[in-house]
């Protein structure tokens, strides 16, 4: 997306009121080039609202990376790491959508309609960390095995993560 | 459309071997037996690669036990915890079973105890064998 | 009568273990299903629980041992974005000259398999040989051949010293005057081009909506490369271009062939940035912070978050690592390897084929999931017999001389 694209969708999303913040971080030693970020603080019910407007605003397609996780305790960040706007030297923005749940609470609409290439990370997302994915069309494992146990989170920072497991290393010392 | 690989097979029909053939020219039937006759004399192994630079080259990890004052650094960074601290005598005992030869507890030593050497002909099928164990 | 075919766990043509359910009608492909739940390594868990960041840096080396520059790279990337460390200038153009060294030798590699699953050893051979090369030199320069423990939080370990540019340099002339040799070999020879042209197609379109990255993407015509559009290190100085097959044909098609010219061009090209490299390398420090004792005591201080892209001989690797104050693990680490967003793409590009062209389409994509074994077949009369690697590989090879005798 060219520099008046992301303009667009910053002007939808403050039109929508939806908070968010750029980074910037300048990269190369003759020629300087910078990084944009965009962090965009999204809340559940306008997560698949603001895909959509990024799919909008992309003159190809927004490449989708992956999702990540963190635990805080009472609450989960969830982020989805979209880039876009490639093709044109440094003109590539990453856009992380993140979206904050409460830890009783754990359910994200799915977007793999919108964009075919969630479907592996929502799998991952589904198994690592026990958010529910709603309308997820293959709700199979994606990295851990069949037989994994059920409630056992490996991202997770509570209760619900693995124990501390057997250590390969001190076997046979 | 045409093969174009073939002049150059028969190229390397007549050139000669890119890699070194080691340890013997033709792969021995028993391994136990070749060894044997090189004990005899009967035999002899062709040479490993010499290492290219003396430097930089990362082998079998050598400790320096005087110079050690025991201070864990190198416990704390190595990435296969390949190190155990000896209480009773504050020194380091490494398996180099479990060495990855990355030389962070080289970099990380205060008193130079720890180098890397030459040595890489290590293969056992012992996991405890004396050479594995450095202390 | 439509046949269910399962491809994996454990299989040659895939060499890591992941399972390909296909479902055929006759020798075509209908539908295929990619189920990975075969081994579960949990580096990220240890990287969150166990280990402090720079032991960290090592298990992410050790994701895959072909790119074991690029992963570190990554990570490195994300933890300097989160403590918003600057880099010294020499360290980032060694960090340039690594990243090249490691695309020219995984390209080679790939090269090499690609020739071998089509059943043509020979050039799979002297693939390799042209490969040793830049082996030699990766030894020389960091002191093993595969691991090169050089990438560190700030900078790189160990400098590129001026007795060793010679040798490099002699390298590189070593693959400008033998590239017009392999391109012979792999794009003119009438072997190559039967089993490779129309043969697993993806679209643009797939690529796109499937998040194709890498020479898979750029192969189909997506201008998408990681040092032109987001560069690092010192990649701005050089102006990397996305490379795509029509540079060279002269149109997409997005086919196994296109891949093979992609792959091959970018050794070219990471021959010219080498090159640059070495002679624009400024003097100077390598790391901000030579002290690692006091550089584990910032690393736990710190607060924050960051994303590291590199561009990997693969395709795009992509870590995000999230550091909290007084906690010494990364708080949050999420590693994305590029086959992670290429495997969908086989769906695309293995439906319409044959079963021998599983093992060569499968390989276009570079796969990095491990190794080798067998295939159940269910026959008609419902007894099992057991297809081994050198079975489907002697289907392939099979093929290859059908086709070199005007058969289909």
């Amino acid at each position: 997306m060219g520099v008046k694209r992301m303009k667009e969708l910053l002007e939808k999303l403050k039109e929508k009121k939806i908070k968010f913040e750029i980074r910037e971080r300048e990269e190369g030693v003759k020629k300087k080039g910078k990084r944009k970020t965009v962090l965009v603080y999204t809340p559940r019910e306008n997560l698949r609202d603001i895909v959509k407007m990024l799919i909008e605003t992309s003159e190809d397609f927004p490449h989708f990376s992956v999702c990540s996780f963190a635990d805080y305790g009472d609450y989960v960040e969830l982020n989805y790491h979209f880039s876009t706007g490639y093709g044109k030297p440094l003109q590539e923005t990453n856009v992380i959508l993140r979206v904050t749940l409460k830890k009783d609470d754990l359910r994200v609409p799915t977007l793999t309609d919108l964009v075919p290439a969630t479907i592996f990370s929502e799998r991952e997302i589904k198994e690592m960390t026990g958010i529910e994915i709603e309308n997820i069309p293959d709700g199979r494992h994606m990295f851990l095995t069949k037989d994994f146990p059920d409630g056992v989170y490996p991202w997770r920072r509570d209760e619900t993560a693995p124990k501390e497991t057997r250590k390969m290393y001190e076997v046979w010392k | 459309m045409k093969f174009t690989f073939i002049p150059e097979l028969f190229r390397q029909l007549f050139s000669k071997p890119y890699t070194n053939l080691f340890p013997v020219k033709y792969a021995p039937v028993s391994i136990k037996e070749t060894l044997e006759k090189v004990e005899k004399g009967e035999i002899k192994i062709t040479p490993p690669v010499e290492i290219p630079d003396k430097e930089t080259f990362r082998g079998k990890i050598q400790y320096d036990r005087e110079k050690c004052i025991g201070c864990r650094l190198c416990i704390k960074v190595c990435p296969a915890k390949a190190i155990e601290f000896k209480e009773e005598e504050k020194k380091i005992r490494i398996y180099v079973g479990r060495c990855i030869f990355c030389g962070q507890c080289v970099e990380i030593c205060p008193k130079n105890a720890l180098s890397q050497g030459e040595e890489f002909l290590m293969a056992d099928t012992n996991k405890v064998n004396e050479n594995w164990i450095v202390e | 009568m439509k046949y269910e075919i399962p491809i994996g766990p454990i299989h040659p043509a895939l060499k890591e273990p992941i399972l390909l359910q296909l479902t055929v009608e006759g020798e075509e492909i209908k539908d295929v299903d990619v189920i990975a739940s075969q081994n579960h390594r949990g580096i990220e868990w240890i990287g969150m629980n166990r280990n402090n960041p720079v032991q960290s840096i090592y298990i992410a080396e050790r994701i895959c041992g072909i790119c074991n520059i690029s992963h570190p790279a990554a990570v490195i990337l994300a933890v300097e974005e989160a403590m918003n460390m600057d880099v010294p200038d020499r360290a980032q153009y060694i960090r340039v000259i690594q990243c090249e060294l490691e695309r020219i030798h995984s390209h080679l590699l790939w090269a090499g398999v690609a020739a071998h699953e089509i059943g043509f050893d020979s050039l799979l051979h002297y693939t390799w040989k042209v490969r040793e090369k830049v082996m030699d030199i990766l030894e020389l320069v960091n002191g093993n051949r595969v691991t090169k423990a050089i990438m560190m939080y700030g900078g790189v370990r160990r400098d590129i010293k001026k007795e060793h540019i010679p040798k490099i340099k002699k390298m590189l002339e070593y693959y400008k005057e033998g590239f017009d040799k392999l391109a012979k070999f792999f794009l003119e020879d009438k072997t190559i081009e039967m089993r490779t042209r129309n043969v697993g197609i993806l679209t643009k379109e797939d690529a796109l909506k499937l998040g194709a990255i890498g020479p898979t993407a750029r192969a189909s015509g997506v201008k998408k490369d990681v040092r032109q559009d987001q560069p690092y290190f010192a990649y701005p100085d050089f102006d990397v271009k996305a490379i795509t097959p029509d540079m060279f044909t002269g149109e997409v098609v997005g086919d196994t062939y296109d891949r093979i010219v992609v792959r091959l061009l970018e050794v070219k090209q990471s021959v010219e940035i080498i090159e640059r490299a070495l002679d624009e390398m400024p003097s100077g420090d390598i790391l901000a912070e030579p002290k690692l004792v006091k550089l584990l005591m910032d690393l736990k201080k710190a607060e924050g978050e960051g994303v590291g892209r590199h561009e990997a001989p693969r395709g795009e690797v992509i870590h995000y690592v999230k550091l909290k104050k007084d906690f010494e693990p990364f708080f949050s680490w999420k590693v994305r390897a590029p086959t992670y967003s290429n495997i969908m793409s086989w769906i695309p590009m293995l439906k319409g084929c044959q079963i021998a062209d599983v093992p060569i389409v499968a390989a276009s994509i570079d796969p990095c999931i491990s190794c080798t074994n067998r295939v159940i077949r269910i026959n008609n009369d419902g007894k099992r017999e057991i297809i081994g690697g050198d079975e489907l590989h002697r289907l392939s090879v099979k093929k290859t001389k059908r086709l070199l005798e005007g058969g289909s």
